[in-house]
């Protein structure tokens, strides 16, 4: 058992000495891996915050109908009765002229400056509304052109396109980082084979002479592999701070700026951070374990 | 310092290394070795000789486990080497000392490092390579040299390196294959004496060689090779 113990602190030192002579193609490794995991981190940060605006989005109301200003309550509510029997449509939600009025007037003069003053009967903000949830699957356009036809709608809002076509472009980069991220694990995993593929062969005659000598396999292979292990876990640890740092700026810069708006939210790096760190490393050292394993088997036949 | 490591197993008595009707013939259709029989017993001393191409580091290789015989038996210390397969085959390489015409010393080690080498790949601690790497370099008469790298070192010296490395694990048997190919006639001398010191304290040795007049000088056993074995001396 110690002798075992002593063995791997000689190939644990053994592996470190390696590292220190080829820093220079270690480096590119790790920047390699780095990269990797930066940009597989953050698509994937991109695409959870498209899918959370989506799902927002999808709490809202598809279609907004607004009634001419002359249609009274009683009538509004028999057309809500009509509309609720539509199959195509989940609930409808009756927005009153007082409610539309103060909705406008809460939203355009937030901070009471009372530029309504004395429009307060205007048409333009009195008129009954009604927010309609449709069932999945419903073709959004195809309802605002119906409802357009009846003679007590004034005008139409079908919002429900916009979902699916964010919805496009969220499938869109879901393929996108994982073909990206096929692509660059595929990188790494060269560039690393070929560092410790220079190693090796820089090392071939030494790694003769410890096989005559009755060095186990890995034992040779040891500091290969911490090599590798060690690439992988450095541009692991990069890419996590790294990603951190741009998302919580991101973050803080899109949410300060107002840029959104109010109505719409986006998730935090804390949010989306599910054990990254761990698979992050977990992705890091697999990828520089099996580079190297990969250079050694090839060139040393242990 | 005591040669037989038998590492607490019950001591095996026979002969150390058995060649039986051993044949070597390589993929190109070689035939180094063809039906080669002879025996070795524990703590002799032997070379091997024949003109080059008679196929002395085929038979080496056999030994070592680096080639595989197309046909026949080679017993080292009672085990088959057909037997060994795998992780065994280091462990088994531990047991066997081996030294070449080249050295093979690794040039960014110091002497020191090279032989305490050795003792690292077994696990063995740090208190116990520094005393066994000191006896080992006291027996070649290099302890001076110790922190020097091979490169500062004249070939007999580097030769004698190699020699402490291949003894410092206490094996039981030392291979050598041109021990003094490359080296000069009084540095031959040397390390053939180097080699029969070993012996005397132990050590089955096997060195292959075609250098008449120190084999003549020693009068050791004489293994001749030529193909097959063509004749065995004995003194
Ligand atoms: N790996 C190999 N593949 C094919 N043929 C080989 C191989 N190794 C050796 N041979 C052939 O086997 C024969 C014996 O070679 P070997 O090296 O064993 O001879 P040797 O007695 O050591 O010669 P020398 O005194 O020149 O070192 C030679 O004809 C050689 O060409
Ligand atoms: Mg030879």
């Amino acid at each position: 058992m110690m002798r075992f113990i002593r063995t791997v602190y000689y190939v644990l030192k053994q592996g470190l000495k390696s590292i220190c002579k080829n820093l220079f193609m270690v480096s590119a490794s790790v920047v390699v891996v780095f990269a990797t995991l930066l940009m597989m981190g953050g698509l994937w940060a991109i695409s959870e915050n498209i899918q959370f605006v989506v799902e927002q989005y999808k709490e809202r109301p598809d279609i907004r109908i607004n009634l001419h200003s002359y249609i009274e309550q009683e009538e509004a509510e028999e057309l809500k009765a009509v509309l609720e029997k539509d199959g195509r449509v989940k609930s409808v939600v009756l927005i009153t002229k007082e409610e539309t009025r103060n909705n406008i007037i809460n939203f355009l003069d937030g901070d009471g400056a009372g530029i309504f003053e004395g429009h307060e009967e205007s048409p333009a903000l009195n008129y009954i509304s009604f927010d309609i949830m449709l069932e999945a699957y419903t073709d959004g356009a195809a309802f605002k052109a119906e409802a357009e036809k009846l003679v007590s709608v004034d005008n139409v809002r079908d919002t429900s396109g916009f979902i699916s076509k964010l919805e496009v472009v969220l499938f869109w980069i879901r393929i996108g980082t994982v073909a990206a991220t096929v692509a660059m694990a595929v990188l790494s995993v060269l560039l690393i084979f070929n560092t410790v593929k220079l190693t090796v062969f820089a090392r071939k005659r030494e790694i003769e002479i410890m096989k005559y000598i009755g060095a186990s396999d890995w034992y040779i292979c040891g500091p290969f592999v911490i090599e590798g292990v060690f690439t992988g876990l450095v541009g692991a640890l990069l890419a996590y701070f790294m990603l951190g740092g741009i998302c919580n700026g991101l973050y803080k810069t899109l949410t300060q700026s107002n840029f959104l708006g109010d109505t719409i939210s986006l998730l935090a790096f804390k949010d989306i951070d599910v054990n990254f760190l761990l698979w992050y490393i977990l992705a890091g050292v697999a990828t520089g374990v099996i580079a190297s394993l990969w250079a050694i088997r090839k060139h040393v036949n242990v | 310092m005591e040669q037989k490591n038998n590492g607490g197993k019950t001591k095996y008595m026979g002969p150390d290394i058995v060649f039986e009707n051993v044949t070597k013939e390589y993929d190109n259709g070689v035939k180094a070795l063809d039906s080669v029989s002879f025996s070795i017993n524990s703590g002799e001393f032997a070379f091997l000789m024949g003109h080059s191409g008679s196929g002395k580091s085929s038979l080496i290789k056999l030994l070592m486990l680096e080639e595989r015989p197309t046909s026949g038996n080679i017993i080292v210390q009672g085990t088959n080497l057909a037997d060994i397969k795998g992780a065994n085959v280091p462990r088994f390489r531990r047991n066997i000392g081996v030294v070449f015409q080249d050295f093979r010393l690794i040039q960014s080690k110091t002497v020191y490092e090279n032989i305490a080498f050795a003792m690292e790949i077994i696990g063995s601690d740090r208190a116990t390579i520094n005393k066994q790497v000191d006896i080992a370099l006291e027996l070649v008469g290099l302890k001076h040299k110790k922190h020097e790298k091979p490169n500062c070192l004249s070939g007999g010296e580097q030769q004698r390196v190699a020699i402490a490395r291949a003894v410092v694990n206490l094996p039981g048997m030392i291979i050598a294959d041109e021990p003094t190919g490359n080296l000069d006639p009084d540095n031959s001398v040397e390390i053939m004496q180097l080699l029969k010191k070993i012996n005397d304290m132990g050590a089955t040795v096997l060195i292959a060689t075609h250098e008449d007049t120190i084999v003549k000088n020693l009068s050791q056993r004489v293994i001749q090779l030529d193909h097959g074995v063509r004749q065995i001396g004995q003194e």
